[in-house]
């Protein structure tokens, strides 16, 4: 086969013109709507998830505040530490609803299309990395209130033990915090890893 | 303003329709996306400033549009609900024309994002400089890619690999 063929083959193909998409189409009436059905029954689904999220994260929230700053209640590091878990999978899940809206919303469709894919692709690394840095600072943070708390509990270094039977979780919910940064970035890398590697196609 | 805009679409309605072929080859939701591209090309309509002719906008515009789309799919829910869309297996076309042309944008539907546009606009003879201005890259680099595709492409073609 040569190239020639290519461009027979090409013509060829579209000389009857069969099945055309736009028959029927009102023109008019598509450009009043903001998406298409299948678009905006994606957009819609991920808001809706973001709203769900949001919701119990406040109420989430203001119940531990009301538990806290209202009824005056002194949680044991025992019982933060299922509550921050159940916060912490809350916040997850919300920012990451938030940040699959953004990655969706950007695009600069009047671009060349080299530009309009570096663009984007700025925007998802931005997203990215202000995602990592954010949770970065936020769990190393709580780990090093968690830590805190629990050496005052305990009443400092000298009464740290082996015997301690509550000892191991916190061990474990402080690796957690430590780990999750280095997870979500992970969970990142493998949903977008389909759109990088056609951004960094060789072609661009 | 709206007016000018439809008549320019329907004189220009082949374009779309190749790279909704292109982009959404057996897709059951072709005819949702060529929507979408329709209307997100109303919405960058007034950016459009007779700089280049209407046709190169319009290419580049839809082009950027169905990369997005492929990119939202990929960005999707991985257990999203099966529409009734996706039941529908295509109608098979059996005539050897058909076969060619079912060939020809299969052996395409293997080719990246980018790759699918050089080959579109170099089918559909435009220059290389036209084709380098719509995508974004010189007219040398250009001539090398489609080399490049063209020979991709015999070689799918010419293995049967489709």
């Amino acid at each position: 086969m040569e190239n020639t063929d290519l461009n027979r083959m090409w013509q060829n193909a579209h000389i009857q013109n069969k099945g055309k998409i736009s028959e029927g189409i009102n023109i008019e009436e598509i450009i009043k709507m903001n998406h298409c059905k299948t678009i905006s029954k994606i957009m819609s689904d991920i808001k809706l998830r973001i709203l769900l999220y949001s919701v119990i994260l406040s109420v989430f929230i203001c119940l531990m505040l009301y538990a806290v700053v209202y009824l005056g209640i002194n949680f044991s590091i025992g019982s933060i530490v299922p509550f921050s878990l159940v916060g912490l999978f809350l916040l997850i899940s919300t920012t990451m609803e938030i940040n699959r809206f953004i990655v969706l919303t950007k695009n600069a469709d009047n671009l060349p299309i080299r530009a309009s894919q570096n663009f984007f692709r700025k925007k998802l690394n931005q997203v990215k990395t202000i995602d990592f840095l954010s949770y970065l600072i936020l769990l190393y943070l709580l780990a090093i209130l968690v830590i805190r708390g629990y050496l005052q509990d305990i009443g400092g270094f000298k009464n740290l033990s082996g015997t301690n039977g509550f000892q191991p979780i916190i061990l474990i919910f402080i690796t957690i915090l430590l780990l999750t940064p280095w997870f979500i970035k992970y969970q990142n890398n493998q949903r977008y890893r389909k759109i990088e590697s056609d951004l960094d196609d060789p072609t661009n | 303003m709206k007016d000018e805009f439809i008549a320019l679409i329907n004189q220009h309605e082949g374009i779309l329709q190749k790279i909704c072929n292109i982009y959404f080859y057996r897709n059951p939701y072709k005819e949702d996306y060529y929507q979408e591209i329709l209307i997100r090309l109303w919405k960058s309509y007034p950016g459009f400033r007779n700089q280049s002719a209407f046709s190169t906008w319009l290419y580049r515009v839809a082009i950027n549009t169905a990369i997005d789309i492929v990119r939202k799919q990929s960005i999707r829910p991985r257990f999203a609900e099966i529409s009734k869309f996706e039941y529908n297996i295509p109608e098979s076309e059996s005539n050897s024309e058909s076969d060619q042309k079912d060939k020809l944008y299969r052996a395409i539907n293997q080719l990246s994002d980018i790759e699918k546009a050089i080959i579109l606009l170099h089918l559909e003879e435009y220059s290389y400089a036209e084709i380098g201005e719509i995508i974004g890259i010189s007219e040398g680099n250009v001539g090398v890619r489609i080399n490049r595709i063209k020979n991709q492409l015999i070689k799918i073609l010419g293995n049967g690999k489709h």
